[in-house]
């Protein structure tokens, strides 16, 4: 090996080390995303389907990688390695010309643009690996040289129909980068109207049930069908004419490999980081420590940040209900009322992630499997979930029944993360005993909702008390979503009833922080002292609660003045969400009055 | 070449061969296989009842077929797995017989075990009809990830897509009604953004937005009048309610519905204010002579509360064609006061002997009840009975009549209790119904083993449907559609 390719190699690896470590300590959540969005089968019938369309075998080989994201290091490296071999194999087509070593640097541009673009959370590794795929097309072809402008036209035609079939659209780059690389105009302009013909043609007579616009942007580059981002455009435009940098005859010296090395670098660091967006990265990162169950990661993060958006802080509720803390102290965080704890339902793939995790963790597994049903049927580009398919099992085999348990895990069985787990799991098929001797799944078979009754998320409170009575005090959990959602909703009255019950499995409990802090509240909204309440409550919450009421009947006007008297209480929440309430009420009937 | 490559090869070849089984007396024993084809009846044309032996320990099966009025057929492999030109030579020879079925199983121990013979009838019934269409979705909630309208030739494994949603830029596709099977006479609705009603009226293809602003919803439950040129439909608004207990799964009902019946040519609306009340009015379909049409009627009641109290009767109203006008009185044919059960999806038969219909303790959505059995009525004499020689603990739903007659197919839920898998059956001569077979796959334990949809609103085609794809991809991206007026 010359030192030439060493370094070249080196810097090859470079890439390689650059993306591994970035995606892994940077991206992880966005590799869980991607991996829960699909379900690798080792199948005759999986590589069958998949193969069966253009660019299928692109899909299958990322598939397969894709599913190495369930550990993200491995993930990492996996997906760092797809796109450095990309930048190898453009790099090595273009090492004719004076420009070699410059060229061999900037040939990562296309992968360092894909790593900004997988900020996407859609755009498929399908595109990397048809990029990989092309790249090495046009370094083959760049090793014959010298051959007739016939043949290399010939070679464009049929590669591109092997490459399209194999890629998908991205094929059409190594029309236009093959034919600058043997330098054959006249190829590439007989190969590209060849190539468009050969796209129609086949729409019309094999795939009609596609979009022709499908069959010239790709299928499956992108997770939601018939929508192409503009910056994979870029990327395939960059690696269709990114062999011009070879053409000129300038004698280029050092100074351009290091200029190209300073610019890509620089390039790289700006530009790969500013492409990822921090609500997302958050968003997906709450998802990924759900999915993980690391709760106390989940609270230390909402320590740090107070969540902004409504599915995080469904995570964090779920986090403190796991950990016995949800109305201890939930109202430390921004709460957003029911939403908060339970979503309604929104079709995608995402939104109900945290809902249906909390419904299952509740022991509403018939709502729990409703919600993953669709959140597996929500992904775009028809594509199962590992994930989801589990937890759809998980329902199925606490349901009994077993059959469907049976299919779902027939499929896992066939994977490759989840093929340990379906196993365990055949074992308690037709197998009550084991079912109600597991720890997880007996305790949600034994508290499970026995009344014939509608979901209703407006009654959820109502749903959630049942749950817990019912088991008897065995479900905590309920029983804490129960806690807040009551006072969430400022149903206080009724949480302080049951408190108050003797046939409550819960009221010998000692009242948590937030109970006592509403229980105070509202007591004190018909009494001027504490005297005769029949709930012992800590002196501490008391005198917050008496300061926090002077406060206000001292400064009505001036809610700001409020905030600090009692921060992060439930009073506070209370107030606020009642002052909301009231502007909105009045704005409504200004409204009234002036249309 | 060397010898031990000689001895290699011969050892592979060795292991690859399991041949015939040695000559053995069969058991008592029939063998476990699936689907459960033992003692069905089947129409001469249906593709290879190929099947699974049911048996983790099964290597290799072997099977040899006798007919009763003679030809044989053999296979052997992991399943059985006929050839198709052979099984029809088989099955033609033996119209109105019995082909038995002489199944030997390889252990992997390499032990050889035959069974007792089962048999399978082939019908005298003709089953004349191209073939199946069929929605594939998955019997989710609210959001469906792929779906398509399929069609199937039933004398083979061939099955070529008719509308899938990819066409159509993620549209939800809703169920494929056509007149007696015609392939040029259907509706598909499509759903969502720029949603509307592919129509084939025999002449030319439309879209249509088949809500007026007189009527209450979008067209949903259709069937077509003999004649070619009407569609009764109803008209409904639905709605979901998912149970909380592990017992019970969806509910769906409707908050409006009437019944309208659609002018293809003139596309105009034909009401009448009988059909059109503040009860519910459903799933009409219209008598073999077009002079009558059936539906489902219920008192309204409060919803979801009552939800356990919405029970429809089957009843009929007249319709004359001439002077496109409902009659003005109500029958009631089966009373669900009476039965204490709701009656759903009326379906006759072409020849006019019966109707076939559902029976579920309350509702309208029988698909999503596990009770849901199939009835039938005797038009001649009126009476009723469950088919209790079809009917399975889950549901059974989704009827049709081959247009021929005789055969009929349903969608059952009987294998896993949630995905429907289309199931065929014809009414023998004495009335009764024949054990009731799934649709044949090639390898029907893997191909059942890896569905993740139903087999949705099942329904014969007479010849294969083949739609201007370009046209209907164009009508659906435009959502331009045809409106529909109410006839004065």
């Amino acid at each position: 090996m010359t030192r030439k390719n060493i370094i070249l190699c080196a810097y090859t690896i470079v890439i390689f080390l650059a993306i591994w470590l970035f995606l892994w300590l940077q991206c992880p959540q966005y590799l869980l995303y991607h991996e829960r969005n699909q379900l690798f089968l080792f199948t005759g019938s999986y590589f069958l389907h998949t193969i069966s369309v253009p660019g299928g075998m692109a899909d299958y080989i990322s598939e397969f990688v894709v599913q190495f994201f369930y550990v993200p290091v491995y993930g990492a490296m996996m997906a760092a390695l797809v796109l450095s071999l990309s930048q190898l194999f453009l790099g090595m087509a273009c090492r004719r010309g004076n420009l070699s070593g410059s060229a061999f640097i900037l040939s990562a541009l296309p992968s360092l643009i894909y790593l900004g673009a997988m900020s996407d959370e859609n755009i498929l590794l399908s595109y990397a690996v048809a990029m990989i795929l092309s790249s090495l097309f046009i370094y083959i072809c760049s090793l014959f040289k010298g051959i007739s402008s016939l043949v290399c036209t010939i070679s464009l035609i049929i590669g591109f129909a092997a490459l399209y079939w194999l890629a998908g659209p991205m094929a059409i780059t190594f029309v236009i980068a093959a034919g600058i690389v043997c330098r054959r105009p006249k190829a590439i302009a007989i190969g590209v109207p060849v190539a468009f013909a050969f796209i129609w043609a086949l729409h019309s007579i094999f795939f009609e049930q596609y979009p022709l616009s499908s069959m010239l942007l790709g299928i499956n580059y992108y997770r939601v069908p018939e929508i192409h981002p503009g910056i994979l455009s870029v990327i395939a435009a960059l690696i269709a004419f990114f062999p011009i940098v070879t053409l000129p005859k300038i004698r280029a010296g050092r100074t351009a490999t290091y200029f190209s090395a300073i610019a890509t670098a620089a390039f790289a660091m700006i530009y790969v980081p500013a492409s990822f967006d921090k609500t997302k990265s958050d968003i997906l990162s709450y998802d990924s420590l759900v999915r993980q169950r690391k709760w106390t990661d989940i609270i230390e993060k909402a320590q740090n940040e107070n969540p902004s958006d409504v599915f995080s802080l469904q995570a964090v509720n779920l986090a403190l209900g796991m950990t016995g803390q949800l109305p201890e102290t939930m109202f430390r965080y921004s709460q957003n009322g029911i939403e908060g704890l339970i979503g309604k339902n929104r079709l995608d793939n995402t939104s109900q992630l945290i809902s249906a995790e909390a419904l299952f963790h509740l022991g509403l597994t018939n709502i729990a499997f409703s919600k993953t049903f669709d959140l597996q049927e929500s992904i775009m580009n028809d594509r199962k979930s590992g994930r989801l398919m589990k937890r759809m099992a998980e329902c199925m085999i606490i349901n009994g029944n077993y059959k469907v348990a049976a299919k779902y895990l027939g499929f896992l069985r066939n994977s490759l993360f989840y093929a340990d787990w379906a196993r365990k799991a055949e074992t308690l098929l037709w197998n009550d005993n084991a079912v109600e001797k597991h720890p997880a799944y007996g305790k949600m078979r034994r508290n499970a909702f026995r009344e014939e009754a509608f979901y209703d998320h407006s009654q959820i409170d109502k749903i959630l008390a049942i749950l817990a009575i019912d088991s008897g005090g065995e479900n905590t959990l309920a029983w804490q979503y129960f806690c807040a959602a009551s006072m969430l909703n400022g149903n206080i009255a009724t949480l302080a009833g049951a408190y108050g019950s003797p046939s409550n499995p819960y009221a010998g409990l000692p009242i948590p922080r937030h109970v006592q802090e509403a229980i105070a509240m509202y007591w004190t909204f018909n009494h001027p002292t504490f005297e005769g309440l029949p709930f012992h409550l800590k002196d501490e919450v008391k005198q917050q609660t008496a300061a926090l009421a002077q406060a206000v009947m001292k400064n009505k006007d001036n809610p700001a003045s409020w905030q600090n008297v009692a921060p992060g209480s439930y009073g506070i929440y209370f107030l606020n969400t009642s002052l909301t309430r009231q502007q909105t009420e009045v704005a409504n009937e200004y409204q009234h009055t002036h249309e | 070449m060397k010898p031990y490559i000689y001895i290699f090869i011969c050892a592979i070849l060795a292991a690859c061969s399991h041949g015939k089984p040695p000559q053995m007396s069969p058991s008592t024993e029939k063998p476990d296989i699936f689907p459960d084809y033992a003692d069905v009846t089947i129409p001469s044309r249906i593709a290879p009842m190929n099947f699974n032996i049911i048996n983790d320990n099964a290597e290799h099966i072997y099977v040899k077929v006798t007919g009763e009025k003679g030809g044989e057929l053999e296979t052997s492999g992991r399943y059985a797995d006929f050839d198709e030109k052979k099984w029809h030579d088989l099955t033609t020879q033996n119209i109105g017989a019995d082909l038995s079925f002489d199944v030997s199983v390889k252990d992997r121990d390499g032990k050889w075990s035959r069974y007792a013979p089962f048999v399978i009838h082939v019908s005298d019934i003709p089953l004349d009809d191209y073939g199946v269409v069929y929605r594939k979705i998955a019997p989710g909630y609210q959001t469906f990830s792929k779906t398509g309208i399929y069609q199937r030739d039933i004398s083979s494994f061939e099955e070529i897509p008719v509308l899938e949603e990819t066409a159509v830029e993620g549209k939800c596709l809703n169920c494929h009604y056509s007149n007696r099977g015609r392939n040029d006479q259907f509706s598909i609705h499509v759903r969502g953004k720029n949603g509307g009603t592919i129509l084939n009226n025999g002449k030319n293809l439309v879209y249509l937005n088949t809500k007026a602003p007189e009527t209450a919803g979008n067209a949903t439950y259709g069937y077509w009048h003999p004649d070619g040129r009407y569609i009764a439909f109803s008209v409904n608004k639905i709605v979901q309610n998912f149970y909380l207990d592990k017992e019970h799964n969806i509910e769906p009902w409707d908050v409006v519905s009437d019944i309208i019946v659609l002018d293809t040519e003139t596309n105009r609306i034909i009401t009448s204010p009988v059909v059109a009340t503040p009860r519910c009015e459903t799933t009409p379909a219209f008598s073999p002579d077009g002079k009558k049409i059936y539906f489902c009627l219920a008192d309204s009641v409060t919803m979801p509360g009552g939800y356990d109290r919405l029970k429809y009767s089957l009843c009929s109203i007249d319709f004359d064609v001439k002077s496109e006008t409902f009659g003005s009185r109500i029958d009631t044919l089966v009373c669900a006061g009476d039965l204490g059960k709701s009656a759903s999806l009326p379906r006759p038969s072409y020849d006019g002997k019966y109707l076939m219909y559902n029976i579920t303790d309350y509702g309208t959505s029988p698909i999503h009840h596990s009770d849901a059995d199939l009835w039938i009525m005797d038009l001649s004499t009126g009476e009723s009975r469950n088919i209790a020689e079809v009917n399975s603990d889950c549901s059974d739903a989704y009827h049709n009549w081959s247009t021929g007659g005789g055969w009929f197919l349903f969608n059952s839920k009987r294998l896993d209790g949630m995905y429907g898998n289309l199931y065929f059956s014809c009414i023998g001569p004495d009335g009764k119904a024949t054990k009731p077979f799934l649709l044949p796959q090639k390898n029907p334990r893997l191909y059942y083993d890896e569905a993740l949809h139903s087999f949705n609103a099942p329904d014969f085609i007479t010849e294969k449907i083949d739609l201007d794809m370009p046209e209907v991809r164009s009508m659906v991206k435009s959502g331009k559609t045809l409106d529909v007026s109410v006839k004065k």
